[in-house]
């Protein structure tokens, strides 16, 4: 037997899933719940073995649920109901801690199928969501993230930082881009901040370090 | 001083020293060695100080007359040539400090042929002056306050006579470039004037010298001496210069405020065409969202109710797959809906945030587009800023995108998100065949779209390219978080 908390902020849809569920021998939905902090509370309360939580629900959404579940409430299993078919729900509810993402638009067979698959510990993903397109966005995901400051320079910021690092002045950096000397400055102070340089000697040291002069 | 004797039989010489002591200006004769005194009258006796008797050097009286009295008395004896003073004050003879008030003279100092033993000596005549000379003086102060105020007024005046420049003023001289005033005088004015409104500036001058009136100020052009063309206010009168008809002219460099006017101007008509493009952008929407809802849902819908009216009345086993065609058309619904939603509104910038909805959009625009995107972000996920904020970058990210794949023929192009302090800075760039950025700012709508997002949430909106160097922007937004 399997206890379940629902939580869905329209009401038909709950009851009608909440029929769906109870006509299964091994399911028994414990709770209902109209708003994610009322979720959150039910589950914390009653330790449920699957919390069923809407994607968008007013106050807090099934992410922020699922976030808190997986710290207060570890085993129970969380289960994203969701109208967006779009990669980046599917991931941001994978990384909140939820074992299952089950479309409102699919069978409702797959929610079952979903149930069964997260209390035997597997993921669960709706069938028809693009496998190819949430690879591709986990892998993006990852790529993007840079904790490297120097990534975060502008093209002209890293043109100044090797003109500086050369040891030309700003009147001659302005020249040689073609800029005000008021914009190089801006620049220089910018990146600097960017790198957490304080001097012209650090700065030195970070160009030759990182290769950028010789 | 000498007691005359019988008038009757007076000599000429006693004649003369009588009617000299009467006379009613000051009068005196100073020579020989030492300069000294010779003759004084009553007048005079008034006029100098006490210790300046007969027979004393003027240089050794007590208390002694002003150092510039025995010099001019020198120098009358050494050149022979008369020296008149007009309006002096009498400390020419006393310290102000001694004088009762001060009186202005005219002095005339002559030299005299005398006979005897001095041979030479100077005659001195000085006659009160006093109202004339006030008034002179007063005059001349004004006339020196209105010099002063000339020499720093910031405003440029000056003064043309028969079409040449003979006066100006040294803020009149910076406005037209010239280092002095001495370097505009004899400048013609058909030089200054610009040959445009040259015309016009001659009627004007006529006019006003025949005496019209309210013809300024007026908006004119100058050209400086460097050649750099001002746009100037301009206030004129004729006066009359060293006795010729000439016209001063009071002028005010506004080419500041004629640019920031244009300024304003140009930001109104796009703030007008913004709005208008708003409109009709919205008007757009509503059709293609009426459209949509009739001719696909509301055309779904029916077929939906259709199939289900059928099922109603079949014996389960055959209603069971009409009810299945109705499911069918139920999902691909949700799916249009859901859609048309994220169309309309990308609803994961709400729910997920800037990070999650930019690395959904990169990924269908690169699946889409077939551009290779580098996409790099630092700081900003997991944080959440004002929704204007993430909209407006989300849209802009959007719009430059769409204009990359539209116009670039860009193989690679690069995103980076970062937040240095209190800003939002998005910088976008691509490989592709760049353009001139002020052409396309006139007629893309797409850049100009994306300045205006960044401006109207107090943003900066940067673009850097030429044609075959690619593009370039850099956007920075300013940021309020929420929930930080």
């Amino acid at each position: 037997m399997s206890t379940i908390i629902l939580a869905d902020d329209h009401q038909i849809l709950r009851e009608s899933l909440c029929l769906l569920l109870n006509s299964q021998p091994d399911f028994q939905v414990i709770a209902e719940a109209g708003d994610g902090r009322e979720a959150l509370q039910l589950t914390e309360q009653l330790k449920p073995d699957v919390l069923i939580v809407d994607m968008m629900m007013p106050g807090l959404s099934g992410l922020d649920v699922a976030r808190q579940v997986r710290r207060a409430v570890p085993a129970t299993k969380v289960i994203v109901l969701s109208m967006h078919d779009t990669e980046s729900y599917v991931v941001e509810s994978l990384e909140a801690g939820a074992v299952g993402y089950v479309l409102k638009q699919s069978s409702s067979q797959e929610l079952t199928h979903a149930i069964r698959e997260a209390r035997a510990g597997h993921l669960f993903l709706s069938p028809s969501l693009n496998e190819r397109a949430i690879q591709a966005y986990i892998q993006r995901a990852q790529e993007s993230r840079t904790e490297e400051p120097h990534d975060t320079l502008t093209v002209r910021e890293r043109e100044v930082l090797t003109l500086a690092a050369e040891g030309l002045s700003n009147p001659q950096i302005a020249e040689r881009l073609t800029l005000s000397v008021r914009t190089v400055e801006m620049h220089r102070s910018n990146l600097m901040k960017k790198l957490g340089l304080k001097s012209q000697t650090d700065l030195v040291k970070y160009a030759v370090r990182r290769g950028l002069v010789v | 001083m000498h007691e005359s004797t019988v008038p009757g039989e007076s000599t000429s010489s006693q004649v003369a020293e009588a009617a000299m002591e009467e006379l009613p200006v000051a009068a005196c004769v100073i020579g020989g060695n030492g300069l000294r005194l010779l003759l004084a009258n009553a007048a005079f006796r008034a006029l100098a100080p006490e210790g300046m008797l007969v027979g004393v050097s003027v240089d050794g009286a007590e208390p002694a007359p002003g150092r510039r009295f025995g010099k001019i008395c020198r120098e009358v004896l050494e050149s022979g040539a008369t020296q008149s003073l007009i309006d002096v004050p009498s400390r020419l003879l006393r310290d102000t400090s001694e004088a009762p008030e001060e009186a202005f003279h005219t002095w005339v100092f002559q030299r005299l042929e005398l006979p005897g033993d001095v041979e030479q000596a100077v005659i001195c005549i000085a006659w009160e002056a006093t109202e004339h000379g006030q008034t002179d003086n007063r005059l001349r102060e004004s006339e020196e306050r209105y010099r002063q105020l000339l020499e720093v007024s910031p405003v440029g005046v000056a003064v043309h006579a028969g079409g040449t420049l003979v006066f100006t003023n040294p803020a009149g001289a910076t406005l037209l470039g010239a280092s002095t005033p001495e370097d505009l005088i004899g400048t013609p004015i058909t030089r200054i004037i610009h040959p445009a409104n040259l015309a016009a500036a001659a009627a004007r001058i006529g006019r006003m010298m025949a005496g019209e009136t309210g013809l300024y100020p007026v908006e004119d052009r100058y050209v400086r001496l460097d050649g750099q063309e001002i746009d100037v206010e301009v206030m004129a009168v004729s006066l009359a210069y060293e006795g010729k008809p000439a016209v001063q002219v009071i002028v005010q460099d506004i080419t500041e405020r004629k640019r920031a006017e244009e300024e304003l101007r140009l930001s109104r008509d796009r703030l007008a065409q913004l709005s208008l493009r708003l409109v009709e952008a919205q008007e757009s929407e509503r059709r293609a969202i009426g459209r949509e809802l009739h001719d696909q849902f509301g055309q779904m819908l029916t077929a939906m109710k259709i199939t289900l009216d059928i099922a109603a009345q079949l014996p389960p086993d055959a209603a069971a797959r009409k009810i299945a065609q109705a499911q069918e058309l139920a999902g691909d619904l949700l799916s249009r809906v859901s859609r048309l939603s994220m169309e309309l509104r990308p609803a994961m910038l709400d729910d997920l945030g800037l990070v999650p909805a930019l690395v959904w959009l990169i990924n269908r625009f690169q699946q889409q587009a077939g551009i290779d995107v580098t996409f790099k972000h630092s700081g900003v996920e997991g944080r959440r800023f004002a929704p204007v904020i993430e909209t407006t970058a989300f849209r802009i990210v959007q719009e430059a995108l769409t204009n990359i794949a539209r116009h670039a023929q860009a193989m690679h192009a690069g995103i980076r998100v970062s937040s240095p302090d209190g800003w939002l800075e998005i910088e976008i760039d691509d490989n592709g065949v760049g353009f001139d950025p002020k052409e396309a700012l006139a007629n893309r709508r797409g850049l100009t779209g994306m300045r205006e997002r960044a401006l109207l949430v107090n943003g900066t909106f940067a673009i850097e390219s030429s044609p075959g160097q690619g593009t370039h922007k850099l956007i920075r937004l300013p940021i309020s978080e929420e929930n930080a």
